[in-house]
C-alpha cells in the first residue's frame, strides 16, 4: 500500500512520467486489440456458421416438413413488427422466411418472453396461411422439475404435449389464453403462460407482415 | 532453475487450488463432468503459460505503477483468443463452460502468478512455472470432476458406471462443489502436516 | 405490467433462487476471504453492490454504443475488465476526495473488487441474457444484494465456528467451504420460488 502512495505522489509531480504511463498502456492496448482482430478474422466465419447451424436446427424443429425446407437469412425487422410482438406480450428477436420447393412456406419467428425465472427464448413456426406449425424452446432458465416440464414438452392433463398443443392454432382462435384455449401443466402455469405469450406475439408479427 | 522442484510445488506443496486457495469460482462451478474439467484445465494451462511468458518478457519496460493494468490487458487478450478458438472449434465445450471462459480473466491464479512470479523471474522460469501451476490446477479440476461425475451422476466421461437409481445427485449441484472441495483441501492439509511431522 | 413482472422475477432470482454465491459460483474469493467478521462482511457486501450496479450500467452502455456499433463484440472481455478496473479506481479517488468518511469505511475493499468475478460476471451475463438497460441495472444491484446477504449470513456463522469442535485438518478453508455448502443446500430451497 505504501508503495502505491509513493508512486501516486510521483505522478502528480512529474508530467513526463504520466505521459510514459499513458503511452505504454496505449501501446499495449493497441497490440492486444490488433492480435484479437487477427484471431477474430480467423474464427468469426466459423463461429457464425456454427450459430447459423444451431438456428437452422431450431427452425427445422418447428416447420411441417423439416427435410424439404430451407431458410432465408434473418429478415429486416420493422417498427410495426416489433410493436405487434410487444403488445402481445413478447419481444421479437428475428424472423426467417421458410421456403419449400422454391415457394414461401411461412416463417420461423424467434421471440423472447418472460417465464417464472427469467427469459424464455423460443422459435415459433407459422405456415403461409398463418397456422402455427410448431414451437420449440431455444433457451430458458425455468426451474428444473417444474417449469422445465413445459420446456421439454411434457403432456398436459389431457394428454397433448404442452408445446404441441399450439400446432394448428392461428389468429382465428383469437388471443391464446391459458385456462381458456390453452392447457397448462399443473404447477407450471407461469411457464406455460410465458410460452403462450410468445406464440401470441409470433402470430401478431405474422399478422402485420401480411 | 529446477524443473522438478517447481513441478512438485505446482502439484503439491504450492498447489494453486488446494494450498493457495485461488481460482475457487471455476473450480467449483464447472467440475460436474470430465469433459468440462479437461476443457477448462487446458484453457487455463495455456492462458497461464502464455501470459506468464509475455509478462516476464515485458517486465523490464513496464512502469511499476501501471503493472496490474498491463497484466489485466495481456491476460484479457489471451482469454479472448482462447474463447474465440473454443467457440470456433469445440462449440460443445464452449457452450457448457459458458461465462466461465471469459471469467478466467479474473481468475486469481493467473493474476496471482503474474504478480508473484513472472514479474520477478526470467522467461524460461516463468514458462515452466506456468506449466507447473497450470497442471496443478488441472489435476485438482480432474479429481473434482472424477468424484462429482462418478458419484453424482454415475457416469465417467459420459459412460454410465453406476446404475441410474443409485448416484448421489446432490453432488452435481452447487452444494456438492462446496463439500467436495472442502474435503479435498482438508485432505491436503492433513497430508502436508503428516509429511512435515515425518521430517 | 410485463416489464414490472420481469424486473421482479430478476430481483427474486438474483437475491434468492439464483444467488451469485450459492448457485452461480461468482465472487467466491472475496466471499471466503473477507468473511471472518460481520462488520467487514457488511462493508464488502455494500461496496460490491455499489460497484456491480454501476458496472452493469456502464458496461451495458459501452457494449451498446461502442462495441456493437463498431462490430467489436469480440473485444467484450477486454473492454469490460478495463471499464471495471478504471471505474473502481475512479470511485476510490472520488470517495477519497468528497466523502472521506465513506472512504475509510469502504476504501480497503475497493481494490479487491476489480478481480471479483461477480462484477465481470454480471456484466457478461447482462449481455448474454439480452437484458435491456433497466433490467441490467436491476440485475446488477440485486445480484449485489444477494452477495451481501450471503456474505453477512456466512460471516455470522463463521464467527461462531470459532467455538466449534472439528478435526484439525479442517481448520481454515475446509470448514468454511463445508459451511458454505450447507448454506447452499438451504438456498436450494428457494429454487422454484416465483412471483405469482
Amino acid at each position: 500500500m505504501s508503495n502505491e502512495v509513493k508512486s501516486k505522489e510521483k505522478v502528480q509531480m512529474d508530467p513526463q512520467y504520466i505521459i510514459k504511463l499513458t503511452v505504454t498502456l496505449l501501446i499495449t492496448c493497441v497490440v492486444v486489440a490488433a492480435a484479437l482482430g487477427g484471431v477474430n478474422a480467423i474464427t468469426a466465419e466459423k463461429i457464425a456458421a456454427i450459430n447459423w447451424e444451431n438456428t437452422v436446427t431450431a427452425m427445422k424443429a418447428v416447420v411441417a416438413d423439416p427435410d424439404g425446407t430451407t431458410f432465408s437469412d434473418a429478415l429486416e425487422l420493422t417498427d410495426t413488427m416489433t410493436a405487434a410482438a410487444s403488445s402481445a406480450g413478447g419481444t421479437l428477436d428475428s424472423v426467417y422466411e421458410a421456403q419449400a420447393n422454391g415457394q414461401s412456406a411461412g416463417y420461423a419467428i424467434k421471440v423472447v418472453t418472460s417465464g417464472s425465472q427469467g427469459k424464455i427464448e423460443m422459435m415459433v413456426g407459422v405456415d403461409a396461411e398463418g397456422t402455427v406449425t410448431g414451437v420449440s424452446i431455444v433457451k430458458n432458465s425455468e426451474t428444473s422439475g417444474i417449469g422445465s416440464k413445459v420446456m421439454t414438452n411434457l403432456p398436459t392433463a389431457n394428454g397433448v404435449g404442452v408445446l404441441s398443443q399450439f400446432e394448428g392454432k392461428s389468429a382465428a382462435d383469437g388471443t391464446l389464453i391459458v385456462g381458456s384455449n390453452v392447457d397448462a401443466i399443473s404447477g407450471a402455469t407461469v411457464s406455460t403462460r410465458g410460452v403462450t405469450n410468445g406464440v401470441n406475439a409470433a402470430l401478431a408479427v405474422f399478422d402485420v407482415m401480411g | 532453475m529446477n524443473f522438478g522442484k517447481q513441478l512438485k510445488e505446482g502439484l503439491l506443496t504450492q498447489n494453486p487450488v488446494l494450498v493457495q486457495v485461488l481460482g475457487m469460482c471455476s473450480t467449483m462451478a464447472i467440475t460436474t463432468s470430465m469433459a468440462n474439467g479437461i476443457g477448462m484445465g487446458i484453457s487455463v494451462l495455456i492462458i497461464l503459460t502464455a501470459s506468464n511468458v509475455v509478462i516476464s518478457a515485458i517486465r523490464k519496460v513496464v512502469p511499476d505503477k501501471i503493472r496490474i493494468a498491463m497484466f489485466i490487458v495481456v491476460i484479457a487478450g489471451f482469454v479472448t483468443c482462447v474463447d474465440l478458438l473454443l467457440q470456433a472449434f469445440v462449440p460443445a465445450i464452449a457452450a457448457s463452460l459458458g461465462v466461465f471462459i471469459p471469467l478466467i480473466v479474473v481468475n486469481c491464479i493467473i493474476l496471482g502468478r503474474a504478480e508473484s512470479f513472472s514479474y520477478k523471474n526470467g522467461v524460461v522460469a516463468s514458462f515452466v512455472d506456468g506449466i507447473c501451476q497450470g497442471l496443478g490446477y488441472t489435476v485438482v479440476l480432474l479429481v473434482m470432476c472424477f468424484i462429482r461425475e462418478l458419484l453424482g451422476a454415475g457416469t465417467l466421461a459420459g459412460f454410465r458406471i453406476i446404475p441410474e437409481q443409485f448416484p448421489i445427485g446432490v453432488l452435481t449441484l452447487p452444494v456438492g462443489g462446496f463439500l467436495v472441495l472442502g474435503f479435498l483441501i482438508a485432505a491436503m492439509q492433513w497430508a502436508l502436516s503428516k509429511s512435515k511431522e515425518g521430517k | 405490467m410485463d416489464q414490472i413482472y420481469q424486473l421482479l422475477a430478476i430481483t427474486l432470482g438474483a437475491i434468492l433462487a439464483n444467488n451469485f454465491i450459492f448457485s452461480q459460483f461468482l465472487g467466491i474469493c472475496p466471499f471466503l476471504g473477507v468473511s471472518k467478521k460481520v462488520d467487514t462482511a457488511v462493508g464488502m457486501g455494500i461496496a460490491v453492490t455499489f460497484v456491480m450496479g454501476l458496472a452493469s450500467a456502464i458496461t451495458w452502455l459501452v457494449n451498446k454504443f461502442v462495441l456493437v456499433q463498431f462490430g467489436l463484440e469480440y473485444m467484450q472481455t477486454v473492454a469490460f475488465i478495463l471499464v471495471i478496473a478504471s471505474l473502481v479506481q475512479f470511485i476510490e479517488m472520488f470517495l477519497q476526495k468528497s466523502m472521506p468518511s465513506l472512504y475509510t469505511a469502504l476504501g480497503v475493499y475497493l481494490p479487491l473488487i476489480t478481480t471479483n468475478c461477480a462484477v465481470l460476471g454480471v456484466a457478461l451475463l447482462n449481455i448474454q441474457e439480452n437484458y435491456n438497460f433497466i433490467e441490467s441495472v436491476v440485475y446488477g444491484i440485486t445480484g449485489g444484494i444477494g452477495f451481501l446477504l450471503a456474505i453477512v449470513l456466512f460471516a455470522s456463522i463463521r464467527e461462531r465456528l470459532v467455538f466449534a469442535d472439528y478435526p484439525k485438518s479442517f481448520e481454515g478453508f475446509p470448514i468454511a467451504l463445508v459451511t458454505a455448502g450447507l448454506m447452499a443446500l438451504a438456498f436450494m430451497g428457494f429454487s422454484g420460488l416465483s412471483i405469482w
